[in-house]
């Protein structure tokens, strides 16, 4: 009841109220925190590897120490640093897609759902043409004429996923518009730019929030399958992709230089899921209070 | 013609050309796309060592000289009597390497799709029947622990597993299913798995939770009543109500098996629509692309008027317009 | 067919484990219903009536915890095995719900909809079945059954629907037919010719039957007996017409005085019970209803009431009886 009556960015985050966790979605986010910690801080880990350069023998297997966690790959680097380094390149790429989709899609999904009709219509096409078509096509359609390059992948997944954002705020903004509080805020005279920005958007912040982590989950795949086809990420740049594609070639000879990038990826998809869904649950909670 | 029949079909019919400006604005796209090209596409395609005549030679052959309205339109003229333009080097129609193509792309999706459902479905009915037991809470992480493994590496495992170790399965290649069905059915089953995995996890939590929200109905409560066993109240009363959200994600899964066939066709080498894009990609070939892109576009468009219209054949309250 | 007892339920006791604790959900109920009789369990919503219904069809949840016996025909329930109850009941037991909307499924035909018990616990085959659907729909008034039989739900009316359910409650000839709520969601002049359909059908078929409801209207003067329900007990329990003219239980007066009945006139004074029912825990000692009762004392709040009876089987749980109490003019 109070949540529905407060207004304004205050209301936004009082609405962040979290639920009690299962040790699974404890575990999530605490992997994601520490995946974040190790990529920003990679240069600075005591005795971490460059990950370009050769550090041992080649194809390693696994061992206790720092750099031999994960082995070496073919040309004698260290995967864990590698796993690190990549994590870095692959969290800049997805952070940078959704920052991309993130804003286009708000506002877009603001004026569709505000102005209705036409702008409506029109971005209920685009959204609908972007959700069907697998990503990997269309980011493999522009390389095929641009070539592989990181700035072509980010632009492209930012793009990608704007219209599941615009579908979802469009969504968002038509059913806070019906609300009390909007409607008294209308009543006291105030202007669209005001009602949208102080009144709806907060209110929207709960679900987008829940919606990231998967979205970026799906992000990660669909980089990662690139550059496991050679169309991502550019070589000797370490990326999960990259690495996997590289050691199925020694696969059935050094099988177990495999697991790192492979539980790095699973890992982090598995993790942003899962968060997605801790996150789900607690907006579920909370109109359930209302 | 009955009268129904007449409807759905007029019904199919209006949703079909609803889906035309789709494919009109993603094939444009496509036809532009060779203007991205840094300096000009003839140039860039046939590399710095080609000589004037042969750029003049694809210049008329594909119009890279032209505007992409231009170019778009005579693609167009070509497109509507199943002219898709001929490949950059080997010089074959288009269509009709494509369609061969993609028959083994959909034998692959279809297989997988079927498989997926065949086990998600009734343990989806049987764990919704037990809804927070422990074995229930088992599936249910066992499925999120799946839907996090993208398919280059259940390729990566699952050759590693059944091909490199237990060596029961080809790793590679393929054998067209006219030819030698049981030797095609060796070949599929590594990349149908392979697609499969992400699958069953996807269906099996779609199918769970609306399975239980079915099971929360009075009319459940009232088949309970009168005294009907609990696999009779789900396969007859429980299965009807939730199919609907169980088409549209079958609808949606069709973007994820795509996808993931780019992946499994160029890992097992099976000569499918992924494997083909990835090699025209490779070789600038923008006929082919431009055909596939164009492709996927229209078997969505009628995948999703078939989805549509499978609403109305479930559900008896809507009618068909 | 000597017993005439049909429903015999004794000292039935019910709960649930919850974070907070265990809730008492149904408490002591002892109740007997004899052949071609009909039983009237009334109460606020929360009352515990539902579950009773509920405990009665071994429909509770798995977790609840269940003492005392229910009897039907002589047979107990809890000594069947869960297959073998649920077969015998489906056989003998119909049941009509609140809501005909959510209570027929959406996505079959009317027909089969009614028949299918009949198909499931008899073996008829499809043309049986469709003859019964028919007689049934014919019965329970729907007009033109014939044709009926192949429409689907939605193209009935509320009260249309609920007639349809009636009838799928009738296809095993049922010895007992529970009526939960089954007017509480229609229209009012609906309710009534729903309620005289049963009568008449009670009649015809000579079946037993329960009426649930919160209505002390939808009670009077259609049951032989009647149950008030507070709290998961029992508050007074006897023959209709001897509750309605002198209730023994606080509760029981103050919902007469608060309940319009179907025929009262509109403008009657429409007085209500203040306060809320109470909360479940296990641990309550005192009458349930004492936080609500304007006769409570202090040993009212310490000290659970006894339900005794008299020969007439009228009986009520209340440390205060009102009888010296002057009731409103009561609704018949």
């Amino acid at each position: 009841m109070t949540a529905e009556t407060l207004s304004g960015w205050r209301a936004g985050i009082a609405r962040m109220r979290f639920p009690r966790s299962s040790f699974l979605e404890a575990f999530s986010i605490g992997f994601l925190i520490l995946l974040v910690a190790l990529a920003v801080l990679a240069d600075w880990i005591p005795g971490l590897v460059n990950p370009n350069f050769p550090y041992g023998d080649f194809s390693a297997p696994p061992d206790l120490t720092l750099n031999g966690l994960f082995g070496t790959d073919a040309l004698g680097r260290s995967i864990l640093s590698r796993v690190i380094y990549g994590a870095r390149q692959t969290l800049v790429i997805v952070i940078l897609a959704t920052a991309i989709s993130m804003t286009g899609g708000l506002i877009l999904g603001m004026i569709a759902g505000y102005c209705r009709g036409m702008a409506e219509r029109t971005v209920d096409l685009l959204a609908n043409t972007m959700a069907v078509l697998p990503p990997v096509l269309i980011i493999l359609a522009l390389v095929s004429v641009t070539g592989t390059s990181v700035v072509t992948m980010t632009l492209t997944l930012g793009i990608l996923d704007i219209g599941t954002y615009a579908r979802l705020t469009k969504g968002g903004v038509i059913s806070q518009n019906q609300r009390d509080y909007v409607l008294a805020a209308r009543a006291l005279g105030a202007g669209h730019g005001r009602i949208l920005f102080r009144e709806i958007l907060p209110n929207l912040v709960p679900t987008m929030t829940a919606v990231v982590p998967p979205l970026m989950a799906g992000l990660i795949i669909t980089e990662g399958s690139l550059s496991f086809l050679g169309f991502g990420i550019p070589a000797p740049a370490p990326s999960w992709g990259g690495m996997i594609a590289a050691s199925t070639d020694l696969i059935s000879r050094f099988p177990l230089l495999i697991f790192g990038p492979i539980l790095a990826i699973v890992l982090t998809v598995y993790a942003l899921n899962t968060t997605g869904d801790f996150l789900a649950r607690r907006i579920d909670i909370r109109e359930r209070q209302i | 013609m009955t009268a129904p029949m007449r409807s759905y079909l007029r019904a199919f019919a209006i949703r079909i050309a609803a889906g035309i400006p789709v494919v009109l604005l993603v094939t444009f796209l496509a036809t532009a796309l060779s203007d991205l090209m840094p300096g000009s596409a003839a140039q860039a395609i046939l590399g710095e060592f080609a000589t004037p005549e042969q750029i003049a030679q694809l210049n008329a052959a594909y119009g890279y000289d032209l505007p992409a309205w231009q170019r778009y339109l005579r693609w167009l003229g070509g497109a509507v009597q199943g002219d898709f333009g001929v490949t950059l080097y080997s010089q074959q129609p288009v269509a009709e390497v494509l369609l061969a193509r993609a028959a083994v792309t959909f034998e692959i999706a279809l297989a997988a799709m079927l498989l997926s459902l065949a086990i998600a479905i009734p343990l989806a009915l049987a764990m919704a029947a037990r809804a927070g037991s422990r074995i229930d809470g088992a599936f249910r992480i066992a499925a999120s622990a799946m839907l996090a493994v993208p398919t280059f590496v259940s390729v990566v495992v699952l050759s590693l597993l059944f091909s490199i170790t237990l060596r029961w399965l080809p790793a590679t290649g393929w054998v067209p299913l006219f030819e030698d069905p049981l030797e095609n059915l060796r070949h599929i089953a590594l990349p149908v798995l392979c697609l499969s995995v992400h699958q069953v996890a996807y269906f099996f939590r779609v199918a769970r939770n609306e399975f239980l929200a079915t099971l929360q109905q009075d009319f459940i409560a009232s088949a309970r009543a009168k005294g009907f066993s609990t696999p009779y109240i789900l396969w007859r009363h429980a299965l009807m109500p939730s199919l609907p959200q169980i088409l549209t994600v079958m609808g949606l899964s069709l973007t994820y098996l795509l996808g993931g066939s780019f992946i499994v066709e160029s890992f097992f080498a099976v000569p499918g629509i992924g494997w083909t894009v990835l090699a025209a990609v490779q070789d600038h070939d923008l006929a082919m692309v431009q055909a596939i892109l164009c492709l996927t576009v229209a078997i969505f468009v009628i995948v999703f008027a078939c989805v549509d219209l499978g609403y109305a054949l479930i559900d008896p309250r809507l009618e068909v317009r | 067919m000597a017993d005439p007892v049909l429903l015999d339920i004794a000292g039935l006791s019910l709960s649930l484990p919850s974070p907070a604790g265990d809730l008492q959900i149904l408490n002591d109920i002892t109740l007997r219903l004899e052949r071609g009789r009909t039983l009237g369990i009334v109460g606020e919503s929360g009352a515990g009536k539902s579950m009773l219904i509920r405990a009665i069809l071994g429909l509770a949840s798995r977790r609840a915890r269940i003492t005392g016996a229910v009897r039907l025909d002589g047979q107990h329930l809890g000594a069947l095995r869960e297959r073998d109850r649920r077969r015998y009941l489906g056989a003998r037991v119909g049941v009509v719900f609140q809501n005909p909307t959510a209570a027929l499924n959406a996505y079959q035909r009317v027909g089969p909809q009614v028949s299918e018990s009949a198909r499931v616990h008899r073996g008829l085959t499809k043309m049986q079945a469709r003859e019964l659907a028919i007689s049934l729909l014919d019965r329970v008034g729907i007009p033109d059954a014939a044709s009926c039989h192949d429409r689907f739900p939605h193209e009935f009316s509320g009260g249309m629907k609920q007639r349809i359910m009636i009838a799928s409650a009738l296809a095993v000839e049922p010895d007992l037919l529970i009526a939960d709520e089954a007017t509480t969601a229609l229209d009012v002049t609906v309710q009534k010719e729903i309620l005289d359909l049963l009568q008449i059908l009670q009649q015809e078929t000579g079946m037993a039957m329960i009426q649930v409801t919160h209505n002390l209207g939808v009670v009077a003067g259609r049951t032989d007996e009647v149950a008030v329900m507070y709290g998961g007990r029992l508050a007074e329990t006897g023959p209709t017409p001897q509750v309605f003219a002198a209730a023994r239980h606080q509760y029981t007066a103050q919902l007469l005085a608060a309940v319009p009945s179907l025929d009262s006139p509109p403008d009657r004074d429409l007085r209500s019970i203040p306060g809320q029912p109470p909360d479940r825990l296990i641990g309550i000692t005192g009458c349930p209803f004492a936080p609500r009762c304007h006769a409570a004392d202090a040993p009212c709040a310490d000290r659970m009431p006894v339900l005794r009876r008299d020969p007439a089987g009228h009986g009520a749980a209340c440390h205060h009886p009102p009888q010296d109490v002057p009731l409103p003019e009561q609704a018949r």
